[in-house]
């Protein structure tokens, strides 16, 4: 397998402009990954992402900074000469040829032998499912076989990484989640590099080994999806991957990992905690709506602003001496359920607070 | 290493193309200018820089004349045509008719067939002897020739280009701005004076000045009708070539061409000042035509009269290219053909090879600068793209006249040869085929380029693999487009011809010299039937052969081409 490993060097990308200022649209980033791994970059729109990938796809030229692949600089090398391959985010089809035509493009390029390109073909056509639909033309297909062919036109080649540009964006709900699944199952199957791009977070925690949040050009956080969930390491991170409760406190003191924290007026004792703190400080908590409870005995009294039916969950907004704060109480079919202006008890295991 | 990767950059035969292109356009197009300019400044006996040549031209009581007449024609031609133009693509598009057809066809009818035609029809019906005017009405001193000729002919000549233009526009507008406009209570005159007129006003403006470079540049009507009315068009050729005063030709020409180029700016300062129109596709719903009698009837009576005499003109020159003799004896009969055909059969030969030549060249030329100007990033990129359109704004007479002086001394020498030819017709056809490929291009989303690029494509190789079967339809609209319009060019061209090499259109032009109308319509007539020949042939081999070609060409699809 050709999996290579790629790593950009302090990239950079910087648009001049008069009026306004240099834009740092890429601000001195700097990653690694391994071959085989599956890489999301995850943030709100223009902060650097597609900038990122089509600079590593050869499209948008770096204003600093290296990028190599296999070890090999490639940043002087034209798109075509690089040995990735690009899923576009509008599948860039090419509506002159059929279905076979387009996944054989990159091979007749590369100027394998009729048997080897039908081999290939045939090969990925099974792999995506798209057994049967050679020679459909590209406005033939349905929004899910066209983004298959656009997989299967980027993966024939085989590239040292493959890059996806929010490839799922166009299509509806469940075919999203269902593709996601394959592109996953696919990549892991094929053992490829792939690095995604992507603002939607159920996206990126469901498909990668590792997530990149970047913000405003700059890396925010990188870690396995269940670091950042758990551990985020900013209030940015933590809301932009699923929805976070932050309150406000100052450190009581810090004792063998162990963190007390004073908070609306309550001391919480026994918080795990890796970062250091010294008495005094002032400390942000970070709970997630589905560790906590509403309940009529617990550690902070409430009042209900908002309760609503989710099907899985019940959704509270609470309000605890004017502070807001959102709940998911898991399966309420059983549960009693407070209405709003009622007066609850919110509740939550100590352990499951991530203070940064 | 840094060498090496320096090296790798580059894309040795794109730069190549580039500099290749950057060379034609400033060799082909520039330095006839240039020289024209230059021409105009410097003293032919003496070599020295000055203004005498223009002191000379401007003191000129006859030039004065010349300048004036030029200006007032284009104006009131322009007004004419706008205003008729309007009619026909308001009535087109917004009021019901059973006529559309035929106006569509009124539309396309002068762009494919040579620019003079009418004049002739002009002169049977309507001249001293004409069939009309003295036949008919029995008038005896009545004129066409002057003025008020060359508006009549300059007007049905070039008011089916404003109204296509227009069409173009009223057909893109948002149907829903209208609804919305009726929706909060407008009446339909509040609409069409709220609405539709200011997001129109840009369009009509566009329109009358393109008319108005139009009949400025106009040869072949005021050459044939102009009578004691010159303009300067016309005095180009007959100072440069008639009188063998080059000086004074390429003075009037530089003056000409600061004319339409100044025209041709002021155009563009319109058009990019604003765009209402949203050029997001098509108009989400149909337009519901106006049935209300008291508008219907009207403007369709208009449209039809106006229609009925453009016929009446092309019915008539048919039949005046078998008149026995013009203006004296109507029996019909083919002498005339005979004659023609026994004359004139080798510049009916040359025309074809020239119109093969130039057709398809100037079409892959217009191509390749659309794509460079629209996905590539080089040095000269604004350059390519104002160069390739400055023929736009250069007058057929200007830009011949330019080439013999460019093409006639070394270094390069083309005068007299076939190349003299194909190459000015490929570059003053060059903006139509630029725009329309262009307009074709910004169409295709960019990353299906990217994405073969990505496979490992390089750019030569996106081009003709992607780009080009995509913009195929434009290609080939193009490529009818750009072989009529060789087919019947004459402004440029009347300055090129040689004893090796004739044109038909030029030929013609020289039997309207010696008196010989009946012949000059035989030719027309062949003319045009070989133009409708070979435009149906193209259309049909497209139509057969290509099978996965969606789409047939469809000549006209492309308005703002035109």
């Amino acid at each position: 397998m050709s999996a290579k490993g790629l790593s950009l060097i302090n990239l950079e990308k910087v648009y001049p402009n008069r009026y306004t200022g240099d834009v740092h649209a890429v601000d001195n980033i700097s990653m690694e990954i391994q071959p085989g791994e599956f890489v999301t970059l995850l943030g709100p729109s223009g902060c650097g992402k597609t900038t990122t990938l089509r600079m590593i796809a050869g499209f948008e030229k770096p204003t600093g900074g290296d990028i190599r692949l296999g070890g090999e600089s490639i940043r002087h090398l034209t798109p075509d000469r690089r040995d990735t391959a690009m899923v576009f985010q509008t599948y860039a089809l090419f509506p002159n040829l059929n279905v076979y035509d387009n996944i054989a493009y990159g091979l007749k390029i590369k100027k394998l032998s009729r048997q080897e390109i039908r081999e290939k073909v045939t090969g990925i056509l099974s792999l995506t499912g798209l057994e049967g639909l050679e020679s459909r033309h590209t406005n033939e297909l349905s929004g899910g076989q066209q983004q298959r062919v656009a997989l299967a036109r980027a993966l024939v080649m085989e590239p040292g990484v493959l890059l996806f540009d929010e490839p799922l964006s166009n299509l509806d709900a469940k075919l999203r989640i269902q593709m996601r699944t394959e592109i996953r199952k696919i990549q892991r199957t094929v053992g490829i590099t792939a690095v995604y791009v992507t603002h939607d977070q159920a996206e990126a925690m469901s498909m990668s080994d590792r997530i990149v949040i970047l913000k405003d050009g700059k890396i925010a956080q990188t870690g396995s999806p269940k670091e950042v969930y758990y551990h985020p390491a900013s209030e940015f991170s933590a809301n932009f991957i699923g929805t976070a409760n932050t309150l406000h406190g100052t450190v009581k003191n810090q004792e063998n990992g162990v963190l007390s924290v004073s908070v609306l007026g309550r001391e919480l004792n026994g918080i795990p905690c890796e970062r250091e703190f010294r008495q005094g400080n002032d400390c942000t908590l970070i709970i997630r709506p589905e560790a906590c409870r509403v309940q009529e005995k617990g550690l902070f009294e409430a009042k209900v602003t908002l309760s609503t039916f989710m099907g899985a969950y019940q959704l509270y907004e609470l309000d605890i001496d004017g502070c807001c704060f959102t709940v998911h109480e898991n399966n309420p079919k059983t549960k009693r359920i407070y209405d709003p202006g009622e007066t609850a008890y919110l509740d939550m295991d100590i352990a499951d607070i991530h203070v940064i | 290493m840094f060498k090496a990767d320096r090296y790798r950059l580059r894309d040795p035969l794109l730069s190549l193309v580039i500099v290749s292109v950057l060379a034609l356009l400033v060799l082909f197009i520039l330095m006839p200018l240039l020289s024209i300019l230059w021409g105009s400044f410097v003293s032919r006996d003496t070599g020295a820089i000055s203004l005498d040549t223009y002191l000379k031209v401007f003191s000129d009581k006859n030039f004065r004349r010349t300048f004036g007449n030029t200006l007032w024609l284009g104006t009131v031609v322009g007004i004419l045509s706008t205003v008729i133009g309007f009619l026909f693509a308001y009535t087109r598009q917004c009021i019901k008719s059973p006529f559309k057809k035929l106006y569509g066809m009124i539309e396309i009818l002068p762009i494919i067939s040579p620019p003079f035609v009418l004049a002739f029809s002009a002169i049977t019906l309507l001249g001293r002897r004409g069939l009309i005017t003295y036949k008919l009405l029995g008038i005896r001193n009545f004129s066409i020739y002057g003025f008020w000729g060359l508006v009549v002919v300059q007007t049905m000549t070039f008011f089916p280009i404003a109204a296509m233009t227009l069409d173009g526009l009223l057909e893109n507008f948002d149907v829903s701005m209208e609804e919305a406009a009726r929706n909060l209570g407008a009446s339909r005159f509040r609409v069409f004076r709220t609405v539709q007129i200011p997001m129109l006003a840009s369009g009509l403006a566009n329109v009358f000045l393109l008319s108005f470079i139009e009949s400025a540049t106009d040869f072949s009507n005021p050459t044939i009708l102009g009578g004691s009315y010159t303009t300067l068009a016309t005095q180009i050729y007959v100072q440069a070539i008639g009188n063998y005063n080059q000086q004074a030709g390429t003075a009037i020409a530089a003056i000409l061409l600061l004319v339409t180029v100044g025209v041709f700016v002021l155009q563009k300062a319109i058009l990019d000042r604003r765009s209402y129109v949203t050029l997001t596709g098509k108009a989400s719903r149909v337009r519901e035509m106006i049935d209300d009698p008291k508008l219907m009837i009207p403007a369709n009576a208009l449209c039809l009269f106006i229609s009925f005499w453009v016929l009446l003109f092309y019915v008539f020159l048919v039949l005046s290219s078998f008149f026995k003799t013009w203006g004296a004896n109507y029996t019909l009969v083919l002498k005339n053909y005979e004659y023609v055909l026994n004359y004139s059969m080798k510049p009916v030969k040359d025309t074809l090879l020239i119109a093969m030549l130039a057709a398809p060249m100037g079409g892959v030329l217009a191509m390749v600068i659309a794509f460079l100007v629209v996905r590539k990033r080089f040095l000269g990129r604004q350059l390519m793209e104002y160069v390739s359109m400055l023929g736009m704004a250069v007058p057929g007479t200007v830009f011949g006249l330019g080439y013999i002086l460019t093409f006639n001394t070394p270094p390069l020498v083309l005068t007299n040869t076939i190349w003299i030819l194909v190459i000015c017709l490929v570059m003053t056809r060059l903006p139509v085929g630029v725009r329309s490929a262009m307009a074709a291009l910004r169409q295709i989303d960019p990353s299906i380029e990217e994405a073969a690029s990505d496979l490992g494509a390089r750019t030569a190789r996106v081009f003709t693999s992607i780009t080009l079967p995509l913009i195929r339809p434009a290609f080939y609209t193009g490529l009818v487009f750009s072989f009529i319009k060789s087919m019947t060019a004459i402004s440029a061209v009347i300055f090129l011809v040689s004893a090796n090499y004739n044109l038909l259109t030029v030929r013609v032009m020289q039997h309207v010299d010696k008196g010989q109308f009946s012949y000059a319509a035989a030719l027309s007539t062949l003319l045009m039937l070989i133009v409708f020949a070979v435009v149906g042939l193209m259309n049909w081999c497209l139509n057969h052969l290509g099978r996965s070609s969606r789409g047939q060409i469809n000549l006209f699809s492309n308005k703002e081409g035109l």
